[in-house]
């Protein structure tokens, strides 16, 4: 079994990076960690980096997450292979730009690039946003699955995650105490269908709310609540389409013995328990 | 001017005895004694979480004597200031009385506590099926008295609102009351827009 310990980060083709780390330093408040020639980095909490856009297709997207040890990168990849899934080693050079010191890549059974990752970078320095958007780090994202009933083996039978609860067929996994570290969703094609930073408080929701109406950014979902994890949640869109969320308050699951999942309809009232209506193609029923 | 309740006055109030003073620069203040509780609980129409009348907002034509009323014949205690509005508390709420200054003498909205946040925003969104219902203010909160609100219109120009959280003043004679400016981030810190000429 692979063992996945946390995301680690998105890492975001586009054609416009400029407009990229516009929308990442004004808008979702994230600290500019790097530029290089072709990707610029961004920073959500103590790690070096969280969001990185790369001169490049805007189709082209990565999540990484983080595996304890060089032995579980080397596990993960026999069984990765065991599988039938092409492992893709990374160069030192490629470890270099992603700021680990190690990394496999693969693709799920939808073909969302996945790449595992040993010893993320941490920052010496706090991370220290520029807005005040109360930002904590990037906790999760939205995935997109052209089966999620399939998918759903891979992620909780050759990996470790755990189905904290359903919308419809779209299971929300844990990986850890977090409630969803991934949230699958049934789409025509792979990629990353949103990039969750968690906030401090609902107060930073609300705030973000009428920071980005002000802006004329679309808000495509909430304000809400979650009925599953109960977090309070914004989802709005940023650049290329990328739908972005802030989310607080979200449930630690500890007790792994008596949770137990639950089922949720796969109508607006399975999204937010506050009454919103999502302009989320991926949240309404097909 | 005082005047004292008749039986009939009483009964339309569901009170034993009350006193109306008339104070020309607010609304008439009635002091009541015995208001009826009643042996059934209280059971809503719908699920909006109301827990109680909570607050009022009045606007007064002479808020410096209204304000005397209030904190020297009255033991209210004056808990922030926003211009020369002023939020008056009697209890371990931050305020049950707002006076705001204004041409004419009237109560501005009618404040109902509900349960949470929760409640607060399921009738924000409640409010979007209903053509009658046009809100006024919110959802936000105070930053004096770190309310969550929402505020609409009811009948007859008084506005409504739904309340949830707040601060609590323990001891009010050491409570310290702050001065806001008179600006819209007063009366919201998330930003909402209002509609309330007296917030402005």
């Amino acid at each position: 079994m692979i063992n996945l310990q946390s995301v680690s980060y998105v890492r975001l083709g586009t054609r416009d990076i400029e407009r990229g780390e516009m929308f990442a330093t004004k808008y979702l408040g994230l600290e500019l960690a790097e530029r290089t020639r072709h990707a610029t980095y961004f920073k959500s909490d103590q790690r070096e980096h969280t969001l990185c856009y790369f001169d490049g297709d805007p189709a082209d997207q990565v999540i990484a997450f983080e595996v304890g040890s060089a032995e579980d990168l080397a596990i993960a990849a026999a069984e990765l292979e065991r599988c039938g899934h092409d492992v893709l080693p990374g160069t030192a050079a490629e470890a270099e730009s992603r700021k680990v010191r190690d990394f496999i890549a693969f693709h799920d059974p939808s073909g969302n690039r996945i790449e595992l990752v040993v010893g993320p970078a941490h920052s010496g320095r706090r991370y220290h946003g520029t807005r005040d958007a109360g930002v904590t780090g990037f906790s999760h994202i939205g995935l997109r699955s052209t089966d999620p009933v399939r998918d759903e083996v891979f992620w909780t039978r050759i990996c470790n995650a755990q189905v904290s609860d359903r919308i419809g067929d779209a299971p929300l996994l844990r990986i850890n105490e977090v409630h969803h570290s991934i949230a699958m969703f049934a789409s025509d094609r792979p990629g990353i269908q949103h990039i969750n930073h968690q906030v401090e408080s609902s107060d930073d929701i609300m705030r973000s709310w009428r920071f980005l109406q002000e802006r004329q950014v679309p808000i495509v979902f909430g304000p809400g609540r979650h009925p599953s994890s109960s977090a309070k949640f914004l989802y709005f869109e940023g650049p290329d389409g990328m739908v972005f969320e802030f989310s607080s308050g979200v449930r630690l699951i500890a007790d792994e013995l008596l949770y137990r999942e639950r089922q949720f309809v796969t109508e607006p009232k399975g999204f937010c328990q506050w009454g919103a209506q999502p302009d989320i193609p991926e949240f309404r029923d097909k | 001017m005082v005047e004292r309740g008749t039986a009939d006055q009483c009964a339309e109030r569901k009170v034993k005895a009350f006193i109306a003073i008339n104070n020309q620069s607010g609304p008439q203040i009635e002091l009541v004694v015995r208001p009826l509780t009643s042996g059934w609980r209280y059971f809503p129409s719908r699920d909006a979480g109301v827990t109680g009348l909570a607050a009022v907002a009045l606007r007064s034509s002479r808020p410096e004597i209204d304000l005397r009323l209030w904190t020297k014949l009255f033991d209210g205690t004056i808990s922030d200031r926003v211009g020369d509005a002023a939020y008056i508390g009697f209890d371990e709420v931050h305020h049950r009385v707002a006076v705001h200054p204004a041409e004419q003498p009237s109560i501005l909205a009618v404040e109902f506590a509900v349960e949470s946040l929760d409640q607060l925003m399921q009738n924000w969104y409640f409010r979007g099926n209903s053509q009658v219902i046009k809100i006024a203010h919110g959802p936000g909160r105070r930053p004096t008295s770190d309310q969550l609100f929402v505020t609409f219109h009811g009948p007859d120009d008084v506005l409504c609102s739904f309340v949830a959280e707040g601060s609590q003043i323990a001891d009010r004679h050491a409570h310290r009351s702050r001065q806001f400016v008179k600006a819209p981030l007063s009366f919201c810190c998330w930003g909402s827009e209002s509609q309330i000429v007296e917030f402005g």
